[in-house]
């Protein structure tokens, strides 16, 4: 176990230490709320310096997730490790090492930005002076604005706080739960900016969960999508948006005989899932043709066979079945 | 935990809703002492007009002793809500904030943040009661001298020698604190149900006013029995500093207390019914799911 790899002879470990590369694993996690299943045995983990996508639709199980990741809600079952150790017994411990925004960058309105951000080193435990907060606060270009009262501020602005606050005490692991909702266009680049510069600067590791594909695509080292409270794909942003891995959508007569017949076929490797009306394939754009003529040779009866290039179309597909209003093109 | 009940502290001064306490409790005890500034003698005419005829009053009846009582007996009942303006929104007005989450995210333990969180709404309840002291107590004993004391209760009347009257307000005004307390500890849990702030402050001076009127109601033998249980019938318990003993020639014991255990035992349940309260919303805060 990665346990084993702590530096340290103390009775309490010491994730700052942790040199293990798998930073989260998250083990058949699950959280139901009433009748409601919000999520369902999720499994994932997340590399030491990875820029995590979390991907999915409103209501798919995100948040939530982020939530139990961040203490915030008991899991009701499942298991979650952050640094080699067990969230429910060293929570304290891990918290440390761990910043975090959920949702909306909520902070004391009636407070400047630098008390803000004071109070929150504080309450973390960093021992930072006064040089040290004014310098976070530049990094998110709120030094002007430091002593302004945060009830003055754009969403933007108390956006970008969050995320100073949230880096206050030099976390390994930073959590954006949605960080670019409800900006402008300015906002959202500037937020992009920021999570690369955390990345490739200062070597941290993020988990930034989005329902905007392109914000993730645009971020992202490795991506996970998350429909309906279960995971649907997961893999290296080089893969997910790779044109070359195009996805096929495949549409029979019959599914479910397609489906047992390419499990059998040479093309098994290549499924990766049954949604609505569609066989989802994943294939390199030159297999198309061959996949074609063997499903002749399968007996499959073809209704429509569909590349998609975009992940966009991927994403719309795999999370089908959420759609509320018909689809129209100009 | 020291740097937690610091920070919470900080966060209470620093909102404007916290200094409406201390400025409603200043204003009505303003109006109060100006009233009886100017028209002081007529209610003191008023109040002995029973017993002007059997009695006869040397000295000053009208001094800072006498108006501090008066000014407790009116006050004390209305405190609770400006305690419940806080004490109820320490966590749901965080809640609807939404700096709850981001509080809890931080290496704090739902209990010790809890903790913190009730003994900065304690230290609040303590010092409204101490400003209410300097303006109730030390500011009318300078307007209006002091004297003694002299009460009209249902069946009898008290007489305190003003050297003897004011270690009693110090027992009174730590008891109300007491008392206040307990009316922060029922807001504090109620506060942990909701996500914004008036629903607490309504459900707190409610479930007050309901168990006040079951407190009094003492002609219905069903109310007398869970009468001694209810927190709102100790919480006047401060008035006992008041009642005197008597020796058997019917002459004051300078320095006693007519029933000492009484307010022992008001304490113990008030102490009790903070206890359960606290107890009760950590119990139900560890176990919470944050969805705000």
């Amino acid at each position: 176990m990665c346990n084993d790899v702590f530096q340290t002879r103390s009775r309490q470990p010491d994730p700052r230490s942790y040199l293990c590369s798998v930073i989260v694993k998250v083990s058949h996690l699950s959280k139901q709320f009433n009748e409601f299943r919000a999520v369902r045995d999720l499994s994932f983990s997340v590399e030491e310096g990875d820029v995590y996508g979390f991907l999915g639709q409103n209501g798919a199980g995100k948040s939530t997730t982020i939530r139990m990741l961040t203490t915030l809600i008991t899991p009701t079952d499942g298991e979650i490790e952050i640094f080699g150790l067990s969230l429910a017994s060293h929570r304290n411990e891990i918290l440390r090492q761990v910043g975090s925004v959920i949702e909306k960058p909520d902070v004391y309105k009636y407070l400047s930005a630098y008390e803000n951000l004071a109070l929150f080193a504080r309450l973390s435990g960093s021992g930072r002076t006064r040089a040290l907060l004014m310098e976070q606060l530049e990094m998110v270009g709120l030094a002007e604005r430091a002593n302004d009262k945060v009830k003055t501020f754009s969403q933007g602005m108390k956006q970008r706080l969050g995320i100073a606050i949230a880096l206050v005490h030099d976390p390994r692991l930073i959590i954006l739960d949605e960080p670019t909702n409800g900006l402008d266009p300015q906002g959202i680049a500037d937020v992009r900016n920021l999570i690369l510069h955390l990345s490739r600067e200062r070597k941290k590791t993020v988990i930034v969960s989005s329902h905007l594909l392109g914000e993730i695509e645009q971020v992202a080292t490795r991506v996970l999508i998350i429909d309906k409270g279960s995971k649907v794909t997961e893999g290296t942003a080089s893969a997910l948006f790779d044109p070359a891995q195009t996805i096929v959508a495949l549409q029979t007569f019959d599914n479910d005989y397609a489906w047992r017949q390419l499990q059998l076929s040479v093309w098994s490797g290549h499924l990766q899932q049954q949604r609505g009306d569609a066989i989802l394939l994943k294939m390199d754009r030159n297999a198309i043709a061959q996949f074609n003529r063997d499903l002749v040779d399968l007996d499959i009866q073809l209704l429509s066979l569909q590349p998609r290039h975009s992940l966009e179309d991927y994403f719309l597909q795999v999370t089908s079945g959420n759609q509320h209003v018909d689809t129209y093109t100009n | 935990m020291w740097t937690l009940i610091q920070i919470e502290l900080f966060k209470i001064f620093r909102r404007p809703r916290t200094y409406i306490a201390f400025a409603a409790v200043a204003a009505l005890i303003g109006v109060i002492q100006f009233g009886l500034k100017l028209d002081g003698d007529a209610y003191i005419a008023f109040m002995m007009r029973d017993i002007n005829s059997s009695i006869s009053v040397e000295g000053k009846i009208l001094n800072g002793y006498q108006v501090c009582y008066i000014v407790l007996q009116a006050l004390l009942v209305h405190v609770p809500l400006l305690i419940s303006l806080v004490a109820a929104d320490m966590v749901s007005g965080e809640a609807n904030m939404g700096t709850l989450r981001l509080m809890l995210t931080r290496p704090v333990g739902r209990t010790k943040f809890l903790l913190a969180k009730f003994i900065a709404a304690t230290v609040y309840t303590v010092l409204l009661l101490v400003w209410l002291a300097i303006l109730a107590l030390f500011l009318n004993m300078l307007i209006f001298g002091v004297d003694d004391l002299f009460l009209l209760k249902s069946q009898y009347v008290v007489l305190l020698r003003k050297d003897d009257i004011f270690w009693r307000y110090i027992g009174a005004f730590g008891f109300a604190a007491l008392a206040m307390t307990t009316v922060a500890a029922l807001g504090f849990l109620l506060s942990l149900f909701a996500e914004n702030s008036i629903g607490p402050i309504i459900a707190t001076m409610s479930v007050i006013v309901f168990l006040t009127i079951l407190s009094t109601l003492s002609s219905i033998p069903l109310f007398n029995t869970i009468k001694p249980y209810l927190f709102t019938t100790h919480m006047i318990s401060w008035k006992e500093f008041f009642d005197i003993k008597v020796n058997d020639a019917n002459e004051a014991i300078i320095g006693s207390i007519q029933n000492p255990g009484r307010i022992i035992r008001s304490s113990l349940i008030l102490l009790a019914h903070i206890a359960g309260f606290l107890g009760i919303g950590i119990w139900v805060f560890r176990k919470k799911d944050i969805l705000s």
